[in-house]
């Protein structure tokens, strides 16, 4: 096998407590790297078509990659892979902390958990020792809560937890795993998966060692690594302030999620920005595992009705969720509402999303008498949406609707509800928004999770760092390549970025440093997984774009067989038919079709369905997939 | 070492266990950061080279002495008989005598030995990539900074899975 691996998958069945181990394939290694991309192969031939995302036969795949556990910088993290339940599709979260290294000290590149627990189990897995626990004295609890109580009790204390809360063990379709206190696995319900399986939580603890192929070539690499973070002047904005920074970007350029994305910018954004939350509120600064950037900052509230009131976070996207597009310009209240989703474990960008979705239902009278009685639910309200969270995790009230995310409410209210369903896919859509940012239109509109910001957002256009974009994809395409009000070029920006995202989901390195700012690149990873695995056929970009764009594919297929196809690469209605009223983006919609019909040909992929082709699958080594879809009847022919 | 700047991403741990062991294994590295996830704080524990060090004091076969050069405490190991007085002794070290605790200095679970921070010969390789300067080598404190008594406190607050007060995080 080669190095960088721990070279050791753990399987846990639940319904039968049965462990095995089984070897890390040098084969699937060569084929898919690791992390999402090693998953995506084990979900595809393991999780037939039409499995219950909530039943026993749905599994976890608790995922690490070569990268993770060196000092690599931002290769502290990790990545969930299952089948959705918020979206009945690709599922796959990754989050930071310091589990994903452990797990590899542990002795583990996966930790795969099938099946369904009769009672609330806890697993504690140290190095080869794997116990069950019962979980039923943490059910229930809180995620810092639980987390604590179950280091203190099984004696592991320098142990890393993956959890639920209240959220997951409730089947909230949005809901979160929690990693040490803070950290998300937040997106495509996750949460729920676990809670299904009755697993509270899951301790590990690991002694072991990651060894690299070259020392010698690896240490140059890293310390190289590490000092272009450390001077890059972006990378030090965000060690100051986090990606609260985004705010008053977004502001500038139009595409501040503002009232359910009625808007692009928010007459209260000054007061929800870095600088105010800095200013007022900073408290620590944390980092996941080897990172240099340091993106988390924690923050404490002095006075008020939150008074005391520690807690890591939020991101641009919780500030998004909970303060501009539910018109809430109060910081305490923000804060409150990320600790809340912490606690109870839910992702704070469908929650907040959802809520908005729900106050402009409210607005247009479409909440009936008994839906609005107990909460009182419209823009701005406080009080109301830190109720509405309590709510949706315990599944009380209209909460238990909310529970069910955007899309499922649209569907249950009828085509009057319907244009005001800011999903793909079913995922509510985060912090961006296509009409000032094409070639995330295309991104939210493609990707395998649904509306993703994560799996292919390309900067370029966004930010305008020009000089990168004609390195990457030629001068020739400037300038329209750095104009987010086109669409020309974003297919190929878009399709490129994917690749390269795919191959930094399986090393596993972080998003940033490698998207904003632009630090690493594909010249970067394929150096890095030689020196590491010492395997040299990494060693070329070539090499790498081939497996990026197998990667990509390969999510795609498991898609096809669940019946997604280019019919469901939509967008939300107002972002093709209704332009932005006012600010830096007024008067902008969507034309995605030309786009779409570009990100097809670009990989290959049959333009008129959206579904790869049998060649284009034979020619990137998914034969047998292409038997599989191929036997099912959904290939084009 | 200055907690409040710490921000707990552990590049200390590995850079050491790169340098002494030439691989990434962090329950070897002779630092440890220490994690309180409800106040968010980190605070990393190495030994501090005591002025009357415990450890080389209590040391039966003298395998312990202070490197006239760049004042670190350091094991012999051809002298040693790894049998962990000095663990014992090391005031930042509790009565746990356990390789699975973070002490400043405790026994290697596979060769017996004791491992300690010996200062990289003079150029330590976590404060040369202390992201944020938490780790500094100097001769005397400097503001802010954690001597053995607050070291001391962390480790017990931490071992009980107490959170640290927020007022022992040292100066801004």
């Amino acid at each position: 096998m080669y190095k960088g691996y721990a070279g050791k998958i753990l399987r846990i069945d639940l319904t039968s407590q049965k462990v095995t181990t089984e070897s890390t394939s040098q084969d699937l290694a060569r084929r898919f790297i690791g992390g999402t991309g090693y998953a995506g192969h084990l979900l595809y031939h393991e999780i037939p078509k039409g499995v219950d995302p909530l039943g026993p036969e749905n599994k976890l795949y608790f995922c690490t990659g070569p990268a993770t556990g060196t000092v690599w910088p931002t290769a502290g993290r990790m990545a969930v892979v299952s089948k959705s339940p918020l979206t009945g599709i690709w599922a796959e979260s990754h989050v930071g902390g310091h589990l994903g290294p452990e797990i590899k000290y542990a002795g583990y590149d996966f930790i795969i958990i099938g099946g369904q627990a009769e009672k609330p189990t806890v697993l504690s897995i140290v190095d080869e020792k794997v116990e069950f626990h019962s979980g039923i004295p943490y059910w229930g609890q809180k995620t810092l809560k639980a987390s604590k109580g179950l280091r203190k009790d099984l004696k592991q204390q320098h142990g890393h937890v993956a959890l639920i809360g209240p959220g997951g063990e409730n089947l909230v379709k949005y809901s979160a795993i929690m990693v040490d206190g803070a950290r998300a696995a937040g997106r495509t319900g996750l949460g729920a998966v676990m809670g299904s399986k009755k697993l509270k939580a899951i301790v590990v603890r690991g002694t072991g060692s990651v060894d690299v192929a070259d020392p010698q070539r690896f240490k140059a690499l890293w310390e190289e690594g590490h000092q272009r973070v450390q001077e890059n002047p972006q990378a030090l904005e965000m060690r100051k302030y986090g990606t609260p920074i985004l705010v008053a970007t977004k502001q500038s350029i139009g595409e501040l999620p503002t009232y359910n994305h009625r808007e692009g910018v928010y007459e209260g954004w000054d007061r929800i920005s870095a600088e105010t939350f800095h200013d007022n509120y900073y408290h620590t600064t944390r980092a996941c595992a080897t990172c240099r950037l340091a993106c988390k900052k924690a923050f404490k509230v002095e006075e008020g009705p939150y008074k005391g009131l520690i807690t890591e976070g939020p991101e641009y996207e919780g500030i998004m969720a909970m303060g501009s597009n539910v018109g809430i310009d109060d910081i305490p209240t923000i804060l409150q509402t990320q600790h809340l989703c912490n606690e109870y474990g839910l992702d704070v960008i469908s929650a907040g999303c959802t809520a908005a979705f729900l106050m402009e239902l409210a607005e247009h009278g479409l909440l009936s008498e008994e839906e609005r009685r107990e909460l009182d639910i419209q823009w701005g309200n406080k009080e109301g949406l830190v109720q509405l969270i309590q709510a949706i995790a315990e599944r009380k009230g209209l909460g238990d609707l909310a529970a069910e995310g955007s899309h499922r409410i649209a569907k249950k209210k009828g085509a009057t509800a319907e244009p005001y369903d800011m999903t793909v896919k079913g995922m509510e859509i985060s912090g961006q928004d296509g009409r000032a940012h094409r070639s995330m239109a295309l991104g939210h509109a493609v990707s395998a999770r649904g509306a993703d910001h994560l799996r292919n957002l390309v900067t370029m256009d966004q930010l305008a760092y020009k000089e990168v974009a004609a390195e990457r994809f030629g001068e020739d395409k400037l300038p329209e390549i750095c104009d987010p009000y086109v669409e020309t070029h974003k297919a190929l920006a878009t399709v490129v970025t994917e690749k390269v995202y795919a191959i930094r989901d399986s090393l596993i390195v972080c998003w940033y440093t490698c998207s904003w700012p632009p630090i690493f690149w594909v010249e970067d990873f394929a150096p890095l997984l030689a020196a590491v695995t010492g395997e040299p056929a990494f060693d070329s970009i070539e090499e790498m774009m081939h497996i990026g764009a197998r990667l990509v594919t390969l999510k795609r297929c498991f898609n096809v067989r669940e019946g997604i196809s280019r019919k469901d690469d939509r967008l939300p209605r107002r972002f093709t038919h209704e332009p932005f009223p006012s600010g830096p983006s007024k008067g902008q919609t969507v034309d995605l079709e030309p786009m779409l019909d570009e990100y097809y040909t670009l990989y290959d992929w049959d333009v008129k369905t959206g579904i790869p082709t049998y060649n284009t699958l034979q020619t990137l080594g998914l034969e047998d997939i292409a038997k599989d879809l191929k036997s099912q009847g959904v290939l084009p022919s | 070492m200055i907690p409040n700047r710490c921000s707990g991403c552990r590049v200390c741990e590995l850079t050491c266990s790169e340098q002494h062991e030439e691989r990434f294994q962090p329950s070897k590295a002779r630092i440890h950061v220490l994690s309180f996830d409800e106040t968010v704080q980190d605070v990393p524990v190495v030994c501090q080279q005591c002025a009357d060090a415990p450890c080389l004091e209590a040391c039966p076969e003298e395998a312990i002495s202070r490197d006239a050069e760049t004042n670190a405490v350091v094991v012999d190991q051809d002298l040693c008989i790894q049998c962990g007085s000095c663990v014992s002794a090391c005031v930042i070290g509790l009565d746990a005598v356990a390789s699975e605790q973070k002490l400043a200095i405790r026994l290697d679970e596979d060769t017996q030995f004791p491992l300690k921070c010996d200062l990289c010969g003079g150029d330590p390789q976590c404060v040369k990539f202390c992201p944020t300067e938490a780790l500094v080598y100097t001769d005397n404190l400097v503001e802010g900074e954690f001597g053995v008594g607050e070291m001391m406190e962390a480790l017990e607050f931490f071992l009980q899975q107490k959170e640290l007060p927020l007022d022992r995080q040292g100066g801004k």
